[in-house]
């Protein structure tokens, strides 16, 4: 399960681009898109947290930063982090 | 139908390239009262703007405020300064302002996504910055709104 913070168009964007990495790497995720406020208060109903924007709190999930997605920068590197994070998951 | 709108102005603040694009939006009666402030507000809490290498911003706001789903690009003569999306307390110089009056639905997605993914290239970028007003149109119209 993923959840998204950020909003409304780029967080839809950073959601669909993940369902996608997840397809790729034979993954099955649950998606959830919400706002990074709620970030903290539902993110441990979570196995991984995706957010669009800088964030260094402890949210009692795993945090990935996801802007790269939407900027380009470290596109690649962000990528492989969400893949190999999803696919550890998996196998636990 | 996706509605597009393109045009070049002068705004020396990012309010007030907003409401270039916002009143635009509302003339065409694409937006409810209100969307202005609500992007306005919205970037305050999740600024828009893209990086150094890309001068664009992203503003846009709930559905609650929207119509009819609708794109206004604005060329600013000379840039404006959002906070850039991966760090808050950084400016990033905005030259193209892209609002995006959108609707929660799957086509919103197939938009949003063709937007994002061609801001990756610089060519495309390149393309926003220097065509004429009447040919950055059909650029766009060709690039973001042709299946």
């Amino acid at each position: 399960m993923i959840a998204c913070g950020g909003g409304i168009a780029t967080s839809s964007f950073a959601a669909s681009e993940i369902e996608q990495i997840a397809k790729d790497a034979g993954v099955q995720v649950e998606l959830h898109k919400d706002r990074i406020v709620n970030v903290p208060l539902i993110a441990h109903e979570f196995d991984l947290c995706c957010v669009t924007a800088r964030y260094n709190q402890d949210v009692g999930a795993p945090v990935v930063q996801v802007n790269g997605l939407i900027t380009g920068i470290n596109e690649d590197k962000v990528r492989a982090e969400i893949k190999d994070k999803l696919v550890e998951l998996a196998n636990e | 139908m996706s509605r597009l709108y393109v045009l070049e102005g002068s705004a020396s603040t990012k309010e007030e390239a907003l409401r270039i694009t916002a009143d635009i939006l509302a003339k065409e009666g694409c937006v409810k009262e209100g969307f202005l402030e609500s992007c306005l507000e919205r970037e305050k809490d999740y600024p828009t703007g893209l990086t150094d290498y890309c001068p664009v911003a992203l503003p846009h706001t709930s559905k609650d405020y929207v119509d009819k789903e609708a794109i206004c690009v604005l060329r600013l003569k000379e840039p404006v300064k959002f906070k850039s999306m991966e760090d808050i307390n950084k400016d990033i110089d905005v030259k193209i302002v892209i609002n995006m009056a959108l609707l929660d639905d799957d086509k919103h997605i197939v938009i949003i996504s063709r937007i994002i993914r061609n801001l990756k290239d610089q060519h495309f970028v390149k393309k926003l910055e220097t065509l004429s007003i009447e040919d950055l149109k059909d650029y766009l119209e060709e690039k973001i709104f042709t299946d």
